[in-house]
């Protein structure tokens, strides 16, 4: 009984752990707000702004200056991993802090 | 890094409008900084978020379509501190070309530095550039400006900023003189202007744009 309660916990973090991963590659998500920092001014959102414009996947791009938060709109069936995204901040020259996959 | 701030901050300051030297990468910069005494006009593609390569123009009006520098620079971001609500940078520039300031054409060298820091509501720059010529026509600048935005604006909003810009300039034998100007500074986007009245009464005009 014991052995059978702990396989079933094992199974259940795997399963977790497994969909976890999956919304951190962002494959299941149409909405991504990603936090930045050092993007202090309009100019430099237009540098990140631009930068995302670029990708096939995205459909829209929102820069929100209070929050330092980039807001992402991928297309129907889009994928966008974090080490994209990752990329996409350090070649605008800022810093990503994390993303929030809706 | 604590002495090196210090040592640009002791050591002289200088220049105009507080353009970034370098911007996000595959971006283009125009810039122009216009004042009776010096108009200069600069492109610089940025191939990376910290180089850059430009082409500068300079003019001395009150000295005639003659008097001019030509310029091709590199400029590096060396440092940038991104921080949650504040940006710091540091940048060295360095360049080369032609300079016909004093109507005899020769080689001109150019160096320079510049420190800035911004939040959303407080800026300050300090920045110095040194142009030296064969020709003993040297050109020397110095900035200090500190600014603060009387509102904090969104994305899509007009930015203003009200700056105090302290510049000393230095044409070879020429004695150094000093302006202090009071400076608005309007920005939407991408497009940057700026007007300034410096106590003497010198109007300087500033523009920057990325695309």
């Amino acid at each position: 009984m014991r052995n059978i309660f702990k396989t079933t916990i094992i199974a259940f973090s795997f399963i977790f752990s497994a969909s976890a991963f999956a919304e951190i590659e962002g494959t299941k998500s149409s909405k991504i707000e990603v936090e930045v920092h050092g993007m202090v001014c309009a100019f430099c959102a237009t540098g990140v702004k631009n930068r995302f414009s670029k990708f096939e996947s995205i459909k829209e791009v929102n820069v929100d200056l209070d929050t330092m938060k980039v807001n992402l709109e991928l297309k129907a069936d889009a994928t966008l991993t974090e080490d994209e995204i990752k990329a996409a901040i350090k070649e605008s020259g800022y810093e990503y802090k994390g993303a929030k996959y809706e | 890094m604590k002495k090196l701030l210090c040592s640009l901050l002791i050591g002289g300051f200088s220049t105009m409008a507080s353009a970034h030297p370098t911007s996000f990468q595959g971006s283009t910069g125009l810039m122009g900084e216009h004042s009776p005494s010096l108009s200069h006009n600069q492109l610089n593609h940025s191939w990376r978020y910290w180089f850059a390569t430009g082409l500068h123009y300079y003019q001395r009006p009150q000295e005639g379509d003659d008097s001019y520098a030509v310029l091709g620079t590199t400029n590096f971001l060396l440092k940038r501190w991104n921080k949650s609500n504040l940006q710091a940078n540091l940048y060295a520039l360095g360049g080369a070309g032609y300079s016909n300031f004093k109507g005899v054409g020769g080689e001109v060298y150019f160096a320079g530095a510049q420190f800035d820091i911004e939040d959303r509501d407080y800026y300050f720059l300090a920045k110095h550039k040194h142009m030296f010529t064969t020709d003993g026509s040297d050109y020397q600048a110095s900035t200090l400006r500190v600014g603060f935005s009387p509102y904090v604006e969104g994305f899509d909003g007009i930015h203003s900023w009200l700056i105090l810009s302290v510049m000393q300039t230095k044409f070879w034998d020429e004695s150094p003189t000093w302006e202090v100007t009071p400076t608005l500074r309007v920005f939407y986007k991408n497009l940057l202007f700026e007007i300034g009245q410096s106590f003497s009464g010198d109007t300087n005009f500033n523009y920057i744009t990325h695309f």
